[in-house]
């Protein structure tokens, strides 16, 4: 088993990574950027390198001083997280020429399924449904069109080598192609150094569901049953749950089947997410597959109980599977929200800033995945997220009353956060029928508001805080004690 | 003691009496209610009000808190101290009337040119920050009487990035920077 492992990431799946790490006995091996000397992650590590500037290039996509980092510090394995390098193929191999053991799936796997139009004529060899749509990449306006035209608007364009909403855009209308095809293009370059798009038909109405698989080194490969991922504000996920309330018993074990399939086609090795698209009708699409850790898999952990980062390691470092397709149950439902730094009444920008408090949930069937604390800093270069609240319960009602509950005990203040967003959408009538569709957002939530409710409370507050004295022990209750202090340092501003 | 307070631009009067031994009376929208209070935090109060225990967060200046409750979060200002901010030549910077970025970000591509006329919602300036794209756009009819961006700009909130000229002469009468 490893010594020392290096976890080429940041924020919280650093943070949750460095947890198993430790409970395994194994030492951890943090990086950082100077935007992040005082990082969740870099408290959290055994031992931390700096890698250079905030931006990207010069850390955490910084492959030369990873690699050194690395050899200073003896890491003889590295977990990239999600983002950043883990899905670049060529850092896999460099792994491997450097003889340090790269914490997921074979470089080939990387490379066939990272470009998703050879992952879709994979597919297509193996008997897995996929959408309709051109399975190599195209930039001309041209022949885009021509194969919209052939598909059927409405069209979404995707980048080849992207993911998480990036370099993606739906275009109703030939007229609207040629600039969508180019923000994509430049949006996807930005993202993923490749702005290679392609065009698939776009399924308004459809599920996102996934299935997590696990494959070990000696052939064998499961599924750790689905994530229902429908929630999503351009096509960013922002709430996911397992199990899906769509899927039957045997829709399970036929997509479960079809994901296994998916894998074995690409020689995958360790943990990866087979991505399909349910439409109403029951049918499953390929979508692509996720050659990576997920964000959303603390959910699939919840209900198997099983500590998906421990089987990573265990079979990078040449174990066979722990369980058998037979041992994988799921049991209860599980909800997880994503806290981003997000403003959702500025269109969702982002929210950079220091956190100058902080409330994470807690109690029974709460989990917080975090990489921010109180004082600490949300730097600007990065994604935004800050923290995953999971919830797990009895049944789906019961883990919305929890998701509920915790995300009214989350106080975040100093950075803007959707959490009255999340409660409106667990709040709302289709969710708690199940009638997720990825356009939940666009048709339910596109007037959004936050609640007024407790405005007059607010207003209260805002008073009693004024007259309060600001810090504790001084038992300055308003129109009581403190005999010893003036008027004139009581009285404050003029008043009538 | 009376506070006028505003959210979203919607001002309330709260009348505020004192009681001995602690706790106050406060009067608002016509309802009174009588309110005790512990600090737990320099940003956490615990109010009881009409014998309902409430957490409620804080953020803010003495002018501007950010108060959250139950998950949401109510932005409150004190009206009587902006007007005083206005009287003494402080500027309204929440006006929604500037072609300005909410937070960092870098200039992608400016869309538009000197002298051309756009309508209101039309694409000025898409800017990048956090690795997302966002077209900041044109507030109201007008015409560009200025670039101040240029693509690879590192701009900061408060920076103008297009001067914008209102279509209607009879407004404001003088040209707005937006």
């Amino acid at each position: 088993m490893f010594k020392r492992i290096l976890i080429a990431n940041r924020g919280e799946i650093a943070c949750r990574i460095m947890a198993t790490c430790r409970e395994m006995g194994i030492e951890t091996v943090a990086v950082y950027s100077q935007a992040d000397e005082t990082a969740a992650h870099v408290l959290a590590a055994d031992r931390a390198v700096l890698l250079g500037a905030a931006d990207p290039a010069e850390s955490y996509l910084n492959q030369d001083r990873i690699f050194a980092a690395a050899r200073e510090t003896g890491a003889e394995a590295i977990h990239p997280g999600y983002g950043f390098l883990a899905e670049n193929e060529t850092f896999a191999s460099r792994c491997q020429a450097e003889a340090i053991t790269f914490i997921g799936p074979p470089p080939a796997a990387i490379r066939d399924l990272g470009d998703k139009t050879v992952a879709r004529r994979l597919m297509q060899g193996s008997d897995v449904p996929i959408i309709p749509g051109l399975s190599h990449p195209e930039t001309d306006p041209a022949k885009l069109g021509e194969a919209a035209e052939r598909i059927g608007y409405p069209v979404l364009i995707k980048a080849a080598a992207g993911g998480g909403g990036k370099g993606m855009r739906v275009v109703h209308s030939a007229a609207e192609l040629a600039v969508a095809a180019e923000t994509a293009s430049r949006e996807a370059a930005a993202a993923f150094g490749n702005g290679a798009i392609f065009i698939e038909k776009y399924l308004a109405r459809a599920r996102h569901v996934e299935f997590q698989i696990m494959a070990d080194g000696q052939g064998n490969c499961i599924h750790l049953l689905e994530r229902e991922c429908s929630i999503q504000r351009r096509h960013q996920k922002i709430i996911e749950e397992t199990p899906s309330p769509a899927l039957t018993p045997a829709l399970r074990e036929e997509m479960g089947a079809a994901a296994v399939r998916a894998a074995q086609a690409a020689g995958y090795v360790n943990a990866g997410t087979v991505e399909f698209l349910l439409d109403p009708d029951g049918r499953f699409y390929f979508l692509e597959v996720n050659t990576r850790l997920q964000v959303e898999h603390p959910i699939t952990e919840m209900v198997t109980g099983i500590d998906m980062v421990r089987e990573q390691i265990r079979i990078a470092a040449g174990e066979p599977l722990s369980y058998t397709q037979s041992d994988i149950a799921g049991r209860g439902h599980a909800i997880e929200c994503r806290i981003y730094a997000e403003d959702p009444e500025n269109d969702f920008f982002p929210s950079p800033g220091p956190i100058a408090y902080l409330q994470q949930p807690q109690g029974p069937g709460i989990r917080v995945d975090s990489g921010i604390y109180m004082g600490g800093q949300v730097p600007v270069e990065y994604d935004p997220i800050l923290a995953k609240m999971i919830v797990h319960a009895e049944t789906r009602e019961a883990a919305i009353a929890r998701a509920c509950r915790g995300l009214k005990d989350y106080v975040v203040i100093g950075v803007k956060t959707p959490i009255a967003f999340l409660l409106d959408v667990l709040d709302h009538e289709a969710f708690r029928d199940g009638a997720t569709y990825t356009d939940f957002i666009p048709l339910h939530m596109a007037e959004w508001q936050p609640a007024t409710a407790d405005g007059d409370l607010a207003r209260i507050a805002f008073v009693v805080d004024a007259l309060t004295e600001k810090s504790i022990g001084t038992g300055a209750i308003p129109g009581g004690r403190a005999p010893e202090r003036t008027p004139w340092q009581t009285l404050g501003a003029w008043r009538s | 003691m009376k506070y006028n307070l505003e959210i979203k631009g919607e001002a309330e009067a709260l009348l505020v009496e004192q009681q001995d031994g602690g706790g106050m009376v406060i009067t608002a929208a016509g309802k009174q209610r009588t309110v005790t209070a512990r600090r737990i935090d320099t940003h956490r109060l615990v109010l009881n009000v009409d014998g309902a225990i409430r957490n409620v967060f804080l953020g803010g200046n003495d002018a501007a808190k950010q108060i959250v409750i139950d998950g949401v979060a109510y932005g409150v200002a004190d009206a009587d101290a902006k007007a005083m901010a206005a009287a003494t030549g402080g500027t309204d910077r929440e006006t929604p009337r500037e072609v300005t970025p909410p937070m960092p970000a870098v200039v992608v591509k400016v869309l538009v040119a000197l002298a051309q006329d756009v309508q209101k919602g039309e694409g000025l300036v898409v800017v990048s920050a956090m690795k997302m794209e966002t077209t900041l756009s044109a507030p109201f009819d007008g015409q560009v009487t200025g670039i101040n961006a240029a693509e690879g700009d590192k701009v900061m909130p408060g920076d103008i990035l297009v001067d914008l000229q209102p279509k209607e002469e009879s407004k404001a009468g003088q040209a707005v920077s937006v």
